[in-house]
């Protein structure tokens, strides 16, 4: 029995924990996710495969592994509900959809009818952010990681702030992925960070600034219009920024007008571009911000940015070998 | 049945659900962390169901912890109060604070109706019996007189 496969199943009622037991252990060692779906059967992702169980889950099964991964306190995880997760201890979480809920404002405030959950087997891999550590000669701050989904950056992001245990550094976990907290403990390991779980990302990174007196603070997921102005406060307030966007590749993360705001800012100076799911925590390519604006010339780096790719791949290996 | 002790076991479900509607609005706590707090709370040491519920929420969900816990509960109220009680099971924790605490704001006035009714009941019959009490002592009076 795998320890983080067994982890989740103890969340889950005790008639899917004992179906969910009987996995092949190949799969278990292996497990990325657990997909529960109404009216479908259960489903096991591990590497790039599936292993379907032999059980179809009604709507009534699913209302009870909810409840059971909320521990019957629906009430005490609406705030991750709405954001459309559950933090479980372990660090695993629960990812939920259902029909949504929206009050007179348009605003999302809870879900009802759960249709499907997907349970993230959470396994931290210490280590995995040499190669990228190295890269940059160990100056991590400044730093943005870019990749697809399943490439590996909140993986790499972990590893990156258990690197930087001696120093001080304040943590953004908006989503909780990162730390994965539980009643204030931080299911992995991030070293002496302090973390701000669940915040939005202005308000914690202004209240960081103000009591922690962090040289790095950390984010997941920047993107959109908000990030611009929590990215814009650590700019000239002496802390480093190191931060995760979602992109496929180079040229995806410049078609994005966020993030290209995001770069003016000034709060990025390296972008490591990640290779892939198939090769998650893998860099495929490190590119300076200040060469992005360097050539262009004016305030959009789209034209350059066509062939800047392959110009900064190149640049990159040449670097290597020269290395 | 005990009339003094089952007013009194009400009143202490009213406090029951009067805490953990508090608990609910302001802490946001969890189930299992309220079940602990109610335990260290002396107030409700006389709920003994307590013990039950967090024992058996080892071993099994909360809503069939807690109704196996109120089954075998030896306590002194009536069946109906009884199963307000179990009745709990599948309010706590089963929806958002709003729509809890409305459904424990029922049942706490379902059990102020009850302990209204079994405080009455102890007046009107603690009169008779100390009436009667009166008259059987009279009687032997007057039979040794």
């Amino acid at each position: 029995m795998d320890v983080k496969f067994s982890e989740i199943l103890q969340k889950l009622p005790d008639k899917i924990n004992h179906i969910l037991l009987k996995t092949p252990i190949d799969v278990q060692k292996n497990a990325r996710e657990i997909r529960l779906r109404a009216g479908r059967k259960i489903c096991v992702i591990y590497g790039n495969k599936l292993h379907n169980v032999n059980k179809i889950l009604n709507s009534d099964e699913i209302q009870e592994c909810f409840k059971s991964i909320c521990g019957y306190s629906v009430h005490a995880h609406l705030h991750e509900i709405i954001q459309g997760f559950i933090t479980m201890s372990g660090g695993h979480r629960a990812g939920l959809t259902g029909t949504a809920i929206y009050d007179a404002n348009n605003k999302l405030i809870n879900l009802r009818a759960i249709s499907s959950i997907n349970l993230r087997i959470s396994r931290q891999i210490l280590g995995v952010a040499q190669e990228l550590i190295g890269m940059l000669g160990g100056e991590l701050g400044k730093l943005l990681i870019v990749g697809a989904p399943a490439s590996g950056k909140t993986t790499l992001l972990t590893d990156i702030i258990k690197h930087l245990e001696c120093r001080l550094v304040s943590v953004v976990d908006s989503r909780g992925e990162i730390a994965s907290c539980l009643n204030g403990t931080p299911q992995h390991n991030v070293g002496n960070a302090d973390v701000f779980d669940c915040w939005n990302k202005e308000d914690a990174i202004v209240s960081a600034i103000k009591t922690m007196s962090p040289e790095f603070i950390v984010c997941d997921e920047i993107g959109n219009e908000a990030d611009i102005k929590a990215v814009e406060a650590c700019v000239g307030a002496g802390v480093e920024l190191i931060a995760t966007a979602h992109a496929g590749n180079f040229q995806d993360m410049v078609k994005r007008n966020v993030i290209k705001k995001i770069l003016k800012t000034g709060a990025f100076e390296n972008i490591a571009i990640l290779k892939g799911k198939f090769e998650p925590c893998k860099v495929e390519s490190i590119v300076k911000v200040s060469d992005l604006f360097a050539g262009a010339g004016h305030n959009d780096f789209g034209d350059l940015s066509r062939d800047y790719g392959n110009i900064a791949l190149c640049e990159f290996k040449n670097q290597s070998k020269a290395n | 049945m005990n009339l003094k002790i089952n007013q009194k076991q009400i009143e202490k479900l009213i406090q029951l659900v009067n805490w953990i509607k508090t608990e609910i609005r302001y802490t946001q706590a969890e189930i299992y962390d309220i079940v602990n707090d109610l335990l260290s709370n002396n107030n409700f040491k006389s709920l003994s169901f307590l013990n039950d519920v967090k024992n058996n929420m080892n071993s099994m969900p909360f809503p069939t912890a807690w109704e196996t816990a109120i089954t075998n509960w030896n306590s002194s109220i009536l069946k109906e109060d009884e199963e307000l009680l179990s009745s709990m099971a599948n309010i706590l924790g089963a929806s958002d604070s709003t729509g809890q605490i409305s459904a424990l704001d029922h049942i706490e006035k379902r059990f102020e109706t009850s302990y209204e009714f079994a405080k009455n009941l102890c007046e009107t019959k603690g009169k008779l019996c100390k009436s009667l009490g009166i008259l059987m002592g009279l009687a032997v009076l007057v039979i040794f007189i």
